[in-house]
């Protein structure tokens, strides 16, 4: 859920591309070790980057940041280079 | 039941209706049966702190996604059709291919897109060698 937001994706969108990551080991998921009863929740699932996903993301994020970056001259006054 | 019942109608956070609870639960069905009661378990443990508005929107949120997410646990490898056109720069989508000219290991010259990887091997009835116009 907190992923989903993050990423600003609709409700659904996430797991399907979690399952993914997971599959191919760019991410690992456990269960939150807590006791449901003294909560009163049952225990949510956490999703961490493996080595080589957090390297991948690395990569993936700078492309995209390349690809969206915008000339000088179109970018806000006061806006760091 | 009370934990069920607790936060129906008043617009407050905490445990999830029964209605987006079984929305969620029924959602997990189509999914293969080794990944069915994770998910299942996920779903409902993701509506504990909405309000029932955010059960209603992340319930069909989920609903109508359930079958990518059956094939992203079942066939992992492969896109959607949307997914293909998305992964696809948009240049190349309306057929604005950028060519590059490359050889093959036979000595031959082909074309391949930058963007897309599509392939041209000439046109008309010529050589596959051969660069099409």
């Amino acid at each position: 859920m907190e992923i989903g937001t993050a990423a600003g994706l609709p409700s659904g969108t996430v797991h399907p591309i979690l399952a993914r990551l997971e599959t191919v080991g760019w991410l690992t998921s456990r269960w939150e070790d807590i006791n449901p009863r003294t909560e009163g929740r049952p225990a949510r699932r956490y999703y961490q980057l493996t080595p080589d996903g957090l390297e991948f993301a690395r990569a993936a994020l700078a492309r995209a940041y390349t690809a969206n970056a915008r000339p000088a001259w179109l970018r806000p006054l006061g806006e760091e280079s | 039941m009370t934990a069920l019942l607790g936060s129906r109608g008043t617009g407050q956070a905490g445990s999830p209706t029964w209605w987006a609870s079984w929305a969620v639960r029924s959602a997990s069905l189509p999914l293969p049966s080794k990944d069915r009661w994770r998910y299942r378990q996920e779903f409902v443990a993701e509506l504990y702190g909405m309000t029932p508005a955010e059960q209603l929107h992340h319930a069909s949120g989920v609903l109508s996604r359930v079958w990518t997410l059956r094939m992203a646990l079942t066939e992992p490898t492969r896109l959607t059709r949307k997914e293909a056109a998305m992964a696809k720069p948009w240049l190349c989508r309306i057929g604005r291919h950028r060519w590059q000219r490359l050889r093959n290991p036979e000595g031959g010259w082909y074309r391949e897109c930058r963007g897309c990887g599509k392939q041209r091997f000439g046109t008309g009835g010529g050589s596959p060698n051969t660069i099409g116009a």
